[in-house]
């Protein structure tokens, strides 16, 4: 009940505190942080939680957002429905994929899902009568959600918001479930999972559906706020790879840490590339970006929850030594 | 009536017989040790039964169903449990969950497997270990950790695969002392084990492997005086004890 | 027919040289090294420069090529990959992507090769377009020279790995490193000098494609894809797999791209598809054993 006051907390400051700056960038900004906040639950899912390092999630993405851009563009559905079945695509697609690759055993199953998803980038480019090919597609028509129409910056911020609280929620809620506890134990040993009686295949693919349903749930939305797509915005390893760095740097495998990882991660991408300096060499903020990943994931390899805790913990023992100090003296 | 009836088993690596035309039957309660030197097919042989890897040839029928073709979890579901010789314990996760996780799958909902991880907790002795990571505790606490997932599953027959390795004299005693009380309520038990001490004080028939074969079966004090045995293996383990 | 086979395999005998640098890596460190293609951009780059600089032929731009990749090769495993492969098996391709944005946005900088396509061109370039008549084939001149530079490497290396102590050094990290260790070999600085040459390898295909490739600072990978199935084809770890392997890519590349109508905008699918395939059913490549 504690994470529902917190959220329910979180949600209301951050409502709060944006509109005061009235700024439509601070707007945006905030909203793609929580894009990847979700994002980086979707593929938390399967990665952090199940322990199985996608390293293709953008298919998924893509899927959202493609289906989200024709459903509102030709049936003028509700948003709301929308990226339900944005997700649920995603979702169904995951389950024929999840059983030609899990077979496949660590950084193979990386690469076997980079393989899978750099085909369908392929045929996203290709497939011009769906996709409308490398030209892209617009949005035509301004989504409702529930009834309430959604269009300009500071609406979809709102949404955004709520739909974060809901799916960080969600994701604590499952961990802490019968199912969740079945990830993790998948994760930390396949063959002791298959013993205390875990059909191991079965609990990777229920893992693998609702990653990929977040991730194209999310992907839907992400479509539907920028308002067009085109393969380089959906389908390429950059974006698979982001939603695995703001999940990395947060802390993968805990649920604070897509909320901190992409926090962190975008405001620092969206704040170089606003910097004069790094506007005349536009390729300088991504290559310090890259020196963070490295550094991060060498020197802070549980993310930046871990290293809170690992702060904490050492904070608790000096404190400890100092009583047991002034009492033996 | 038996639980567990091997018949003619086969299991070949390659051009390697691991296990060569082995049968036996455990009856229902009882505990049933399989000893014989390193190398002898002991391990493969309870890997097949688990269903971790198919079986050559020959047949293993659990509780009156044909289970070759079965894989791990659905054993384990049907009520047939293992541990592993060498410890595999969810390292990241405390005592207290990793056999709370053990209980899943037997499990309703999640309280229902939390209620039962405390049961196991308490009756294995680990209660006092419940919050800390599995991955730091010693080598006599994750063999009882390994019995207490297992047991957790609810099994009716336990396989238990070299439990004593690298304990204490005074764990092992504690650990025989928990077999037994494992067995008293109700779980056929069959153990690989090596230290002698413990096979006498716990099987009531025992098994004897050599190069993939069945060389004896029987009582403890027939296995001690038969001669193939004593040959092969008892004279040896012995004289060095 | 016969033009077609032999322009797949010359192609194919430069894809071979990019994906043994990343076999070897993978075979004595068990390390997927993500940014291997971006040092074929380095290399193109290093050759590109000289060239514009000093006029020096890319051929002899080589050896400096060699220089510059193996250092940032050998520091990259040094202060990073090495510490990465403490951890979970996947970080070590988590900071290797990491390394390859890194690289790419560095070379993107305005002075080195900026955002920009360049052509390595030049009233002095011998390379350029230049094509020899050997018997009724016509040969790109400086992918025929790449082709028999891989074979010299191959030979080289081979003698390199069976002759020389370090080379069996090597070899000896990569069969167990726990035990290399005990037997007294420093396998952290095997493993450096491994990453190092692995990269070099990629540098010296570099300057092979410099005069036919357009250089931009994210055309690696490209290359890097095509490496993945080269490796995976012939088997992870394996050197002969690796030129076998760069062999059948080049030429079922040449031939669909002949063949196949209206092929072009799916070729790369097939390479995928067939990466995929081998790594579900053959993961020990085509010439390994099977599962």
């Amino acid at each position: 009940m504690r994470a529902v006051l917190y959220t329910l907390g979180a949600v209301i400051l951050v409502g709060a505190i944006v509109p005061i700056f009235a700024d439509i960038h601070i707007y945006s900004v905030v909203t793609t942080v929580l894009i990847w906040i979700m994002f980086g639950h979707a593929w938390n899912i399967l990665g952090g939680f199940t322990g199985q390092i996608s390293f293709g999630h953008a298919m998924f993405l893509a899927i959202g957002a493609y289906s989200a851009m024709i459903i509102t563009n030709h049936l003028q559905l509700d948003m709301f429905l929308t990226l339900i079945l944005g997700g649920l695509f995603a979702g169904l697609f995951s389950l024929p994929i999840g059983l030609l690759i899990f077979r496949l055993r660590g950084p193979y199953f990386g690469l076997g899902t980079l393989a899978i998803a750099e085909i369908i980038h392929i045929v996203g480019r290709n497939w011009k009568s769906v996709t409308n090919g490398g030209e892209g597609m617009m949005l035509l028509s301004v989504p409702k959600f529930l009834g309430i129409q959604i269009s300009s910056k500071d609406e979809y911020f709102y949404l955004a918001l709520i739909l974060t609280a809901a799916v960080s929620l969600f994701c604590y809620f499952l961990m802490k479930s019968k199912t969740g506890y079945m990830f993790i134990a998948v994760r930390e040993s396949q063959e002791s999972a298959e013993a205390i009686g875990i059909n191991t295949i079965l609990v990777k693919s229920k893992a693998f559906f609702i990653s990929a349903f977040l991730a194209g749930f999310t992907g839907a939305f992400y479509g539907l706020y920028n308002k067009f797509i085109d393969p380089d915005m959906t389908l390429t390893v950059s974006m698979s790879v982001e939603m695995i760095f703001v999940t990395v740097l947060g802390g993968i495998g805990t649920i604070l840490g897509p909320v901190i990882g992409a926090s962190i991660l975008i405001t620092l991408q969206e704040w170089l590339k606003d910097m004069d300096v790094l506007q005349a060499f536009p390729s300088l903020y991504l290559l310090i970006y890259g020196l963070v990943i490295m550094f991060v994931i060498v020197y802070l390899p549980g993310g930046i929850v871990d290293g809170i805790n690992q702060l904490k913990e050492r904070l608790s023992k000096r404190r400890r030594r100092d009583i047991e100090y002034t009492q033996s003296g | 009536m038996s639980i567990l009836k091997v018949d003619k088993l086969v299991k070949k690596f390659g051009g390697l017989t691991a296990v060569d035309q082995v049968s036996f039957e455990v009856e229902r309660g009882e505990i049933f040790a399989i000893i014989g030197p390193n190398g002898a097919g002991k391990t493969t042989c309870f890997n097949m039964i688990a269903g971790t890897f198919p079986a050559t040839s020959g047949s293993i029928i659990f509780d009156n169903q044909d289970i070759r073709e079965k894989k791990p979890h659905q054993l384990n579901r049907m009520g047939l449990a293992r541990t592993f010789q060498i410890v595999k314990p969810l390292a990241k996760l405390t005592v207290y969950e990793n056999v709370l996780v053990a209980g899943l799958s037997s499990s309703k909902h999640l309280q229902e497997a939390k209620t039962r991880a405390e049961v196991v907790l308490e009756k294995i002795g680990l209660d006092a270990y419940r919050d800390i990571p599995s991955g730091s505790l010693s080598i006599g606490n994750l063999k009882k950790l390994e019995l207490a997932r297992a047991l957790a599953t609810k099994p009716k027959l336990l396989l238990i695969d070299e439990p004593m390795g690298g304990l204490t004299p005074a764990e092992i005693d504690q650990l025989i002392l928990l077999i037994k009380e494992i067995n008293q309520e109700g779980v056929t038990i069959v153990i690989i084990e090596h230290i002698m001490r413990a096979v006498m004080a716990l099987a009531e028939r025992i098994a004897v492997l050599q190069n993939g074969r069945l060389i004896a079966l029987g009582k403890p004090e027939e296995i001690v005086e038969n001669e193939k045995v004593i040959k092969a293996y008892l004279g040896d383990a012995y004289a060095r004890r | 027919m016969l033009q077609t086979l032999f322009d797949g395999m010359m192609i194919g005998g430069i894809y071979a040289i990019i994906a043994l640098g990343l076999t070897i890596i993978f075979g004595v460190m068990k390390v997927i090294n993500m940014s291997h293609g971006d040092f074929v951009m380095i290399g193109m780059f290093v050759a590109y420069f000289l060239f514009k600089a000093i006029g020096l032929d890319p051929f002899l731009s080589m050896f400096v090529a060699v220089i510059v990749c193996f250092f940032i090769g050998f520091f990259l495993y040094k202060f990073f990959v090495e510490k990465a492969k403490k951890g979970r098996d996947e970080n070590t391709l988590l900071v290797t992507a990491g390394s390859s944005i890194f690289l790419v946005n560095f070379m993107a900088l305005p002075f080195l090769l900026g955002p920009n396509f360049l052509r390595m061109t030049g009233e002095n370039l011998y390379w350029e377009n230049k094509l020899w008549k050997i018997g009724g084939i016509t040969f790109n001149a400086s992918f025929l020279m790449g082709f028999i530079i891989t074979g010299l490497l191959i030979v080289i290396l081979h003698l390199f790995l069976t002759r020389t102590d370090t080379g069996l050094a090597i070899r000896a990290a990569s069969q167990e490193q726990m035990a290399a260790t005990i037997i007294g070999i420093n396998v952290s600085r095997i493993s450096a000098l491994t990453f190092g040459l692995g990269a070099a390898f990629a540098g010296i295909a570099g300057c092979v494609l410099a005069t036919t490739y357009p250089i931009y600072a994210s055309i690696g990978s490209l290359f890097l894809v095509k490496a993945f199935v080269i490796v995976v084809l012939g088997g992870m770890g394996s050197i002969p797999g690796a030129a076998i392997g760069g062999l059948i890519l080049g030429i079922t590349e040449s031939f669909g791209a002949t063949y196949i109508p209206g092929g072009t905008g799916y070729r790369d699918v097939f390479g995928l598809i067939l990466f995929l395939l081998i790594l579900l059913y053959r993961p020990h490549g085509l010439f390994g054993k099977g599962v």
